[in-house]
């Protein structure tokens, strides 16, 4: 009997533990995957389809505010940021540093501006499509105005009649009139126009493009910052900065004589052998003569030391100081403008030249670097010029630092640390530089909005000069796979996997628990409202004849077009692709497979340059120039409006 | 490192000194040997992975000692050599691959370096002189003899390596040979010899490209020394120590003895139109000329 109930004891001992264990391995395993304390979750919860990932989305509640720009009141009491996942406008009391208000704004607010009685902001909303008009001292948005596609930067006319927008997806730079809250005006921008900022005379808008123009097949990356008279909307230069893109910030020192502006310079001409000394990407400044519009490059980086994607910069009132934050590796860059003056006097043509491959420069004018909490963008500097803030987006946090000792003095938590999602983890790994070999570049230097720079890369081991490819949109790929040009990697866990470091990073890999926290940030990606799309669903006539195209099986004379060449075998909805490879006739003799991944083409409207080198600048360029043998697809019996018909219908995928 | 009895890791027939641990376990050190020829001491650098394989990473003939590991996860190595009696300091990654003249943040010339605080290398030079200037992120006027670590430093990353050990080549791009920082016209470069360093026959010469551009297949684990002939194959410019390339490794630089402050142009070399021309199929070419 005795050994009986021992062995009963034993099992009920070891019962236990296994469940103790169990639940405890569960609670981690919530824990882990949702950031919350597991409550009302079981196995079902994320469990019931056998895909754990779509189910966690719904789980997961995103709680992030993500400040991404600041402006401080004309009094310097109060500050705003823009909290790009939380839809609103943060309101700070700078006096007590707390949270004094949350004004429901848009959706994905990116900048704000404040009128001079400190009443009245407009916020941008990227994927509202709309400017918000706030009463500050209401709190609430008393008007909302439409506008292009996309819209980012703002800046107001010294009249403050006019508000300046630039339409990201657009290309433009629109002029809206406040009073009667319509467009007067639309105005060519570069690629992806950016930030803007007028002259202290009001006279001179700058405008930066984040991408540069789509050139000519492996072309040299060009990017414009555009000059626009503000007083009589007519753009009067376009300032072009050569081998740079990723042109974020840009600030008008007070002198009114040079503007300075953040940018990254890719070295995708080059394969990718190594990273040191820059040989994949660098980071940096444009320093623009406002009167003669000459334009000159320099590195922010050291020799050993780099620092990735420059995006704000801003400058004390005083002209002193200027401040570059780095998103990538949480730094601010302090640079003494009057050792930048010094220098830039002392450069002679071949001189300035040279200077923006130089990475022996930063040390001359760069005075201190100054450490962040995760991703630092935008920065404000208080109207006494005391205070420098920062907008710490992926801590949810705002930095204050001090301009006379360079020394952060304190930190605005926006919100309480409830808890971290993996995708807000993954965020963070997609957006640190330090993961790469000395900061040089993050997965978003390359990927920025998470989209496309639109550059083409010659990665090493296909061979040099061999299997050159376009840069693809991280934007809809989550049930996509295989991913890469050659379909060779059959989930994101491999793509962004060992390999990915030994080609590009060239240090460690990331953990299996961080790929699987980067890979859920990136099949969270949501996709931005589709301009080409009406809001009830509905195909305009010409969208309609080209889903007729599209859909065809026939070709115009009545001849049966093979099953294997119809534009909806390959690419079927919802995705678009059937996620296989094909030969459509677009390898080159450079190419080591002539049979591609067929790319999804959800978004396709943003994703320009086209085929898998991206030799094709625009859709009606895939069939008007490489398609010569009806390869790709039957298109040679179409007319113009056939095809222009074909290409609105795929623009609303 | 626990304090706990020590061990003998591995067994050397020389001695070896100036170990250094990785993040990922590997000891790297220098192997010292004492060659006939000038009765020089030579050391060779090695690393002992922590699953207790060992490899030869540096092909030199010269004394190559380990001083540190460096915060982005490369070693740094003090050289001494006929060529550089006062030494120089070198970072190359733990495989063995990328080896370059180590850059502080201001041109140092030879220093005792540390790495300190944030991991950033922090000289130690005998006083403020004009080989060791202040870099800018310490005070004017300093005097160290030797730096210590003032503040726990990050744990380096590890690297990851591109070497095939079963490969016994590798590639060599250079983007514009004709650029260069010697005071010497490169600009009548017309091709580049491949010479074997240690039994001074040239492997091979083949033509630079319009834009000064050069891709070669050469063989691994090899001191190679390149020289830059002009149309009549006379030569040009002769590179006075070597570089080697590790198996399947692709060295690129952006020309001889250029600036290593420069970051690279971003064009499209020419040379890699054609693909790489191999000198490894030449490689029972004569001695070069008047040299050893």
């Amino acid at each position: 009997m005795t050994g009986r109930v021992r062995a009963f004891a034993g099992a009920g001992v070891a019962g236990l533990a296994c469940l103790v264990f169990l639940g405890l391995a569960s609670y981690r395993h919530v824990r882990y995957y949702t950031g919350d304390t597991p409550r009302t979750y079981s196995c079902y919860s994320c469990h019931v389809d056998g895909n754990g990932g779509r189910l966690l989305e719904g789980v997961e509640r995103p709680t992030s505010l993500s400040p991404l720009m600041l402006e401080v009141s004309p009094d310097g009491r109060r500050l705003y940021a823009t909290a790009q996942d939380g839809d609103a406008v943060i309101e700070v009391d700078l006096a007590a540093r707390t949270v004094t208000r949350s004004i429901t704004v848009g959706h994905r607010p990116r900048d704000l501006v404040i009128t001079g009685d400190g009443r009245t902001a407009y916020v941008s909303n990227e994927w509202g499509n709309s400017i918000s008009v706030v009463d500050l001292d209401a709190g609430r948005v008393t008007r909302t105005i439409p506008c292009g596609n996309m819209p980012s930067g703002l800046s107001l006319s010294r009249d403050e009649r006019t508000l300046f927008v630039g339409d990201w997806q657009g290309d433009l730079i629109q002029a809206i009139d406040l009073s009667s809250g319509r467009v007067r005006v639309d105005l060519a921008g570069g690629g992806s126009p950016n930030e803007l900022a007028l002259t202290p005379d009001g006279s001179l808008l700058l405008t930066t493009n984040e991408l540069s123009y789509v050139s000519s097949h492996r072309g040299p990356p060009r990017t414009e910052v555009t000059f626009v008279d503000a007083t009589t909307d007519r753009p009067t230069r376009r300032v072009v900065f050569n081998n740079a893109h990723l042109i974020e910030g840009v600030t008008i020192l007070p002198e009114g004589d040079l503007a300075l502006v953040t940018l990254v310079k890719p070295k995708n001409l080059l394969p990718v052998l190594h990273v040191e000394r820059g040989w994949t990407m660098s980071n940096g400044i444009g320093v623009i003569d406002l009167k003669s519009g000459r334009a000159t490059q320099l590195l922010l980086d050291e020799v050993n030391r780099f620092f990735a994607d420059p995006f704000g910069v801003v400058s004390t009132p005083d002209g002193r100081l200027a401040f570059v934050s780095h998103s990538g590796v949480d730094q601010i860059s302090v640079i003494d403008m009057a050792a930048l003056r010094r220098l830039l006097r002392g450069m002679d043509d071949q001189a300035r030249q040279q200077a923006g491959l130089r990475l022996d420069l930063s040390t001359q004018f760069v005075i201190k670097r100054i450490p962040t909490a995760a991703n630092p963008k935008g920065m404000v500097v208080a109207p006494d010029g005391k205070r420098l803030y920062v907008a710490e987006r992926l801590n949810d946090s705002i930095l204050a630092i001090d301009t006379a000792s360079l020394e952060p003095l304190y930190r605005i938590e926006l919100q309480g640390k409830e808890r971290e999602t993996p995708r807000r983890r993954g965020e963070k790994l997609f957006n640190s530089g330090l993961r790469s070999f000395q900061g040089q570049f993050s997965c978003q230097s390359c990927h920025p909005r998470n989209q496309t720079d639109r550059l083409q890369y010659d990665f090493e081991p296909d061979g040099l000069g061999l299997g050159v490819v376009d840069n693809r949109s991280l934007l809809g790929i989550r049930d996509t796979a295989p991913y890469k040009w050659n379909g060779k990697n059959t989930s994101l866990f491999m793509q962004c996997g060992i390999r990915f470091s030994r080609i590009l990073t060239r240090v460690d890999s990331f953990r299996s628990d961080e790929l699987s926290d980067l890979v859920s940030f990136i099949r969270s990606l949501p996709d931005p409202p589709n301009p080409y799309r009406s809001p009830d669903g509905k195909l305009t006539p010409s969208q309609a004849r080209g889903k007729l195209l599209y859909e065809r099986t026939r070709t115009k004379d009545g001849q049966l077009i093979p099953e294997s060449n119809r534009c909806i075998t390959c690419h079927p909805p919802p995705l678009y692709t059937n996620r296989k490879r094909a030969d459509v006739g677009s390898a080159s003799p450079t190419d080591l497979v002539k049979e591609f991944d067929v790319p999804h083409l959800t978004n396709i409207y943003a994703t320009a340059p086209y085929l898998h080198d991206g030799k094709a600048r625009t859709l009606e360029e895939i069939w008007t120039l490489y398609n010569a043998k009806d390869t790709h697809g039957v298109t040679r019996d179409m007319t113009n409006q056939d095809l222009n018909d074909l290409v609105e219908y795929l623009k609303t995928f | 490192m626990d304090a706990s009895t020590p061990r003998r890791v591995i067994a050397v027939d020389a001695d070896c000194v100036t170990p250094g641990l990785l993040p990922d376990g590997t000891i790297v050190f220098s192997r010292l040997e004492r060659v006939p020829e000038g009765d020089r001491l030579i050391g060779t650098l090695y690393a002992l992975r922590a699953g207790g394989s060992l490899s030869r990473i540096s092909f030199g003939s010269d004394l190559d000692l380990v001083q540190k590991i460096l915060s982005d996860g490369r070693i740094l190595v003090h050289r001494r050599s006929p060529l550089y009696p006062d030494g120089i300091d070198l970072a190359l990654r733990p495989d063995g691959t990328e080896l370059e003249r180590f850059l502080a943040d201001t041109s140092m010339g030879s220093v005792e370096a540390s790495a300190v605080g944030d991991g950033r290398i922090q000289p130690a030079g005998p006083d403020g002189s004009e080989r060791a200037p202040a870099p800018s992120w310490l005070e004017p006027g300093y005097h160290v003899i030797d730096s210590i670590h003032v503040a726990p430093r990050p744990l380096p990353p590890v690297s990851t390596s591109v070497v095939k050990p079963q490969m016994d080549y590798g590639w060599l791009l250079c983007l514009d040979a004709r650029l260069t920082d010697l005071n010497a016209d490169l600009g009548r470069a017309h091709s580049v010899r491949v010479v074997d360093s240690k039994s001074g026959k040239a492997l091979g010469v083949e033509p630079i490209a319009r834009d000064g551009s050069f891709y070669l297949k050469v063989p691994a684990d090899r001191l190679l020394r390149l020289e830059l002939l002009d149309d009549q194959g006379r030569t040009v410019v002769r590179q006075r120590d070597g570089i080697w390339v590790r198996p399947n490794e692709h060295r690129g630089c952006e020309g001889c003895h250029e600036s290593r402050y420069l970051s690279p142009e971003n064009r499209s070399p020419l040379a890699l139109e054609q693909g790489p021309e191999s000198v490894i199929e030449q490689a029972s070419a004569a001695p070069v000329e008047g040299r050893p």
